[in-house]
C-alpha cells in the first residue's frame, strides 16, 4: 500500500481512527474473507470469524507496533481466529482441530453456499489429504497470493521451511489430481 | 473494484465451488462498522460497571464498619457515658447502706439503651454483677483471714 505509514497514524489516531477503518474494511474485508472461508470452510463460520477478526484489529490497533505491514499483521490475526474459532469448535465429540474441518469439509455438499461439482469436491478432498500446516501454507500461497515472507510472519514458521512445504504439496496435489484424472499431463 | 478483487472472488469460485449470499460484503461491512461502535459504548459501561463495583465494596465496607460499631456501642454499665456513671455513682454511693444499688443501677442504665439491645445489656450488666459479687466474697475471705492470723 502507498503511504503505509500516514493510513497507519491516521488509524491511530483518535479522530481519524473511525474513517480511516472503514477504508481498511474496503481494503482487506474480501482478501481476509476469502482467506479465512479456506480454513473455517462453511459461509456462516466465515461470516463469525471475519467479525471477530476486524473487532480483535478495531481494538489491537492502538498496540499495533509497525514490525510487520499492516496487511501480513491483519492476515495474521485472521488466521489466529480462523484457529481458535476452530478450537472452539472442537469441544467433546473431536479430538483436534483436523477432525472439525474435515467435518465442515464432508459437510460441503449440503452447503447452501457450496456451489461447486464433482470437480471441486475432488480438489477439496486432494487438499484435505494434506497435513493442515501444509494445506494452509498452500492456499496462502496460490489462493491468496502472499509472498512466501508473508507466509513465513503469519504462521511464525521459518520461510525456508514454508518454500520446502508448499513445492512438496504442490506435487502432491498435482499427482492427486493426475490419479483423479483432473489434470491431464502434457 | 479493481482486477485483483474480482480474480479473487472468481477463483474462490471457480475452483472451490464457494459461493456468498448477494451483497455479503456490503452486510458483513455495515454489520462491523454497528460492532465497533457497540463495543465503544460497551467499554463506557463496563468502565461503570467497575466503579459500580467500587462502590458496592465501599458500601459492604461501611455496613461491616456500622455493624462492629454497633456492636461495640452496646452499652455495658463499664462504658456508660461519663454522665451516667456519674449519676449512677452518687446513687451508688446514697445507696450504700442498703446494697441495693445494683437493680437501680440497671433500671437507670437500661433507660440510655435502645429496645432491640436492652435483653443484652441485662444479660452483661448480670454477668458483671455475678463477677463483682465473687471478687467481693474473695475479699471478704482475704480480710477475716487476715484479721484472723494478726
Amino acid at each position: 500500500m502507498k503511504n503505509e505509514s500516514e493510513f497507519i497514524g491516521k488509524l491511530l489516531s483518535a479522530n481519524q481512527r473511525d474513517e480511516a477503518f472503514k477504508k481498511l474494511l474496503d481494503l482487506y474485508q474480501k482478501r481476509l474473507y476469502w482467506h479465512i472461508r479456506k480454513i473455517v470452510i462453511t459461509h456462516e463460520n466465515a461470516d463469525d470469524v471475519l467479525q471477530n477478526t476486524f473487532l480483535r484489529v478495531y481494538k489491537s490497533l492502538p498496540n499495533f507496533q509497525q514490525k510487520s505491514t499492516l496487511s501480513t499483521w491483519m492476515f495474521r490475526i485472521a488466521y489466529n481466529e480462523s484457529l481458535r474459532f476452530l478450537e472452539q469448535n472442537k469441544n467433546k465429540y473431536y479430538d483436534s482441530v483436523e477432525e472439525v474441518q474435515q467435518k465442515y469439509l464432508n459437510n460441503l455438499v449440503s452447503d447452501s453456499y457450496f456451489e461447486g461439482d464433482e470437480v471441486q469436491l475432488k480438489l477439496h478432498r486432494v487438499l484435505a489429504q494434506l497435513p493442515e500446516k501444509e494445506r494452509q501454507i498452500f492456499q496462502m500461497k496460490y489462493y491468496d497470493d502472499l509472498k512466501f515472507r508473508e507466509i513465513a510472519e503469519i504462521t511464525e514458521i521459518a520461510e525456508g521451511t514454508i518454500k520446502t512445504l508448499y513445492y512438496k504439496s504442490v506435487g502432491f496435489i498435482e499427482k492427486q489430481m493426475l490419479d483423479a484424472e483432473l489434470l491431464v499431463k502434457n | 473494484m479493481d482486477s485483483k478483487e474480482k480474480n479473487i472472488d472468481k477463483i474462490h469460485k471457480k475452483e472451490l465451488g464457494f459461493d456468498l449470499p448477494e451483497d455479503y460484503f456490503l452486510k458483513s461491512k455495515n454489520q462491523i462498522l454497528s460492532k465497533v461502535s457497540t463495543n465503544k459504548e460497551t467499554k463506557i459501561i463496563a468502565l461503570l460497571k467497575h466503579k459500580m463495583v467500587w462502590f458496592a465494596a465501599a458500601g459492604i465496607a461501611l455496613i461491616f464498619a456500622i455493624a462492629v460499631y454497633k456492636q461495640q456501642a452496646i452499652p455495658s454499665i463499664k462504658n456508660m457515658p461519663v454522665l451516667v456513671l456519674d449519676t449512677l455513682n452518687t446513687d451508688k454511693n446514697l445507696n450504700m447502706a442498703n446494697y441495693s444499688f445494683f437493680e437501680e443501677d440497671v433500671l437507670i442504665a437500661s433507660l440510655f439503651v435502645s429496645d432491640n439491645n436492652v435483653e443484652i445489656f441485662v444479660s452483661n450488666a448480670f454477668i458483671e454483677d455475678v463477677v463483682t459479687d465473687e471478687y467481693l466474697d474473695e475479699f471478704i475471705v482475704e480480710e477475716l483471714m487476715n484479721e484472723d492470723l494478726f
